[in-house]
């Protein structure tokens, strides 16, 4: 009976060693993810090298500050990757709904933005403020594409969320804006139980 | 100084936020793994795929100075589809690409054949470089099957959805027919109606999908009736609408008549006219449904002048013909107006001429009239 029980001790802590070392057997100790995918939102799916290269100025940011060299950091940071892709999953679902009704963003419209952005910071030149965005690691392409993706949500949000207020002139501007705040969470909440979403971070 | 600045910029980075009015707070978390819910085949731990594909190697005993850090294999894990390959750019004899391996993982993605991807770089027992992508794949779709679905109009669903199958357990697909059968049912009186899914394992790395339906009750409508109606005839009305007494309650039939009411107030001058979304009250057993339309007429407003303005002219005649029934004093009616225009563009039409008319309203609240021009412009 004794013997048994051994046996079986010992059968137990074999296995639990023998698994990982039959693991680790079959992958070479300098195995090393490149990519992954992150997120799948309907038929697309986010990557991990999109996720930081769109989270680089955060993460660059988090980088310079105290709380980013203490030991919260991998915390703090994930936590940050996390918003970051929430925000993506909402920027594809907006973008299908964009793509549906054939609302576009012009080149012309995102040079205005430009503007407005290096003029509500006081800059001279939309030059000037595309210096201060490569300073931060953002090369003007991806600016320019970060400025045409809130330009869509705006839009779409002007044509599929505002028309729904009814009573838009009994309510002061910033009670306004707070509603469109709140119909465009309802909004994407609803876009989001008609697409698949998952998250795999 | 080099702080404070980086601070400011990555303000500016973020500033285009402000121009969308309503980004703020971020959205609510997407639990992970949602709808985890989907058999798939089992997944294989990475490093340990049984199928391997080669899709790209380099020859080293033909090139046997080739420079470190070059890729000396390309390959597939977890499926023996060499088709796959071609979706993939990355290539051996070359260094690591990591745009090309995003743009690798999206291929693969988009193929349908699989639910994950993961790349990784490795150095195998040769001390050679490989770059490998690590598949999970999808069941094959072999069946669409219904349980407890029995009404004609979610059974005539089913039938479009198995023929618009995917050839993979698709998670989007699966999402889109719960909500086409719900649709269905909601469309056709089962107002509590759920829907749900299950995949079965099949042979063969094969998967069946079954759609589950509790239908419950088909409410039909008693009724409808209307509140608020003074200058609108509830008989009239009833006339116009879909939902009638002994018809399934359906949310896109009542939505309609909701706009069929609207559309009448306009033609009885009412263009104030406000109709709330229907009120439905369901018996407790379910099966019968009161609805009722509650409608703010608002004041009626009667026709004041009436002009036809613009470079291309009818004769008299054909102007009194044209303008028959847009009586200044009488009842304002959106469809006299819409049917005036019709007949002028028919004379012009007679004529040889194309023109475009844009009727301009002034409204006159004091004196609950409204004038109208009806604006008449040569088309090329």
């Amino acid at each position: 009976m004794s013997r048994r029980l051994r046996l079986i001790g010992i059968g137990l802590s074999l296995s639990v060693v023998a698994t990982p070392r039959a693991v680790r057997a079959e992958q070479p100790p300098d195995r090393v993810v490149i990519d992954r995918i992150v997120a799948v939102v309907g038929e697309q799916c986010v990557t991990q090298s999109e996720l930081r290269r769109r989270a680089r100025p955060q993460l660059a940011r988090l980088a310079a500050s105290e709380e980013g060299k203490g030991a919260k950091r991998a915390e703090l940071e994930a936590a940050l990757l996390r918003e970051k892709l929430e925000a993506i999953v909402d920027e594809r679902l907006v973008a299908r709904v964009a793509a549906e009704k054939s609302i576009a963003v012009t080149g012309a419209e995102i040079d205005a933005a430009l503007d407005s952005v290096a003029q509500a910071n006081k800059l001279l030149s939309r030059s000037a403020l595309l210096e201060e965005v490569r300073r931060v690691g953002v090369s003007e392409p991806e600016y320019r594409e970060e400025l045409r993706r809130q330009i869509l949500e705006a839009k779409v949000v002007q044509v599929v969320v505002v028309p729904t207020i009814a009573d838009r002139s009994a309510l002061s501007d910033e009670a306004f804006r707070a509603r469109i705040d709140a119909e465009r969470k309802a909004f994407l909440a609803r876009l989001r139980k008609r697409r698949f979403v998952e998250v795999r971070l | 100084m080099t702080a404070a600045r980086r601070t400011f910029v990555l303000a500016v980075a973020g500033l285009g936020l402000a121009l969308s009015a309503c980004a703020s707070e971020p959205s609510p978390r997407t639990p992970a793994l949602e709808t985890a819910g989907v058999a798939q085949p089992a997944r294989q731990e990475p490093g340990r795929a049984a199928h391997v594909v080669v899709c790209s190697r380099t020859d080293r005993a033909a090139h046997p100075g080739a420079p470190a850090g070059h890729v000396a294999r390309v390959e597939l894990r977890g499926t023996d589809d060499g088709a796959l390959c071609m979706r993939i750019g990355s290539l051996a004899d070359t260094t690591i690409d990591e745009p090309t391996v995003d743009s690798d993982i999206r291929a693969l993605f988009a193929s349908g054949a699989v639910r994950d991807v993961t790349a990784v770089r490795e150095t195998d027992s040769g001390g050679q470089l490989v770059v490998a992508y690590e598949l999970e794949p999808r069941a094959r779709l072999r069946e669409v099957r219904t349980d407890g679905v029995s009404s004609p109009e979610a059974l005539e669903a089913a039938a479009k959805l198995r023929a618009s199958k995917p050839a993979w357990v698709d998670d989007q697909w699966l999402r889109d027919a719960v909500i086409a059968l719900e649709t269905a049912y909601r469309d056709s009186g089962f107002r509590h109606a759920s829907v749900t899914h299950r995949v079965e394992l099949a042979p063969e790395a094969s998967a069946d999908i079954v759609l589950h339906a509790i239908e419950g009750p088909r409410a039909r409508v008693t009724g409808p009736s209307f509140e608020g109606l003074h200058v609108l005839e509830p008989r009239a009305l009833q006339a116009m609408l879909v939902t009638v007494a002994g018809s399934p309650v359906s949310d896109a039939a009542l939505e309609r008549d909701a706009l069929v009411i609207t559309a009448a107030g306009y033609d009885r001058g009412l263009i104030a006219i406000h109709v709330e979304p229907a009120q439905v009250v369901e018996s407790s057993a379910g099966d019968a449904a009161a609805v009722s339309f509650r409608v703010e007429e608002g004041p009626q407003y009667r026709l004041g002048s009436v002009q036809v303005a613009g470079s291309p002219s009818l004769d008299p005649k054909e102007s009194r013909q044209a303008l028959k029934g847009l009586t200044p004093g009488t009842t304002f009616s959106r469809q006299v107006v819409l049917d005036a225009i019709t007949r002028i563009k028919v004379a012009h039409a007679l004529h040889g001429s194309r023109v475009e008319v844009t009727p301009e309203t002034q409204v006159d609240a004091a004196h609950k009239r409204i004038d109208v021009v009806l604006r008449v412009r040569a088309l090329l």
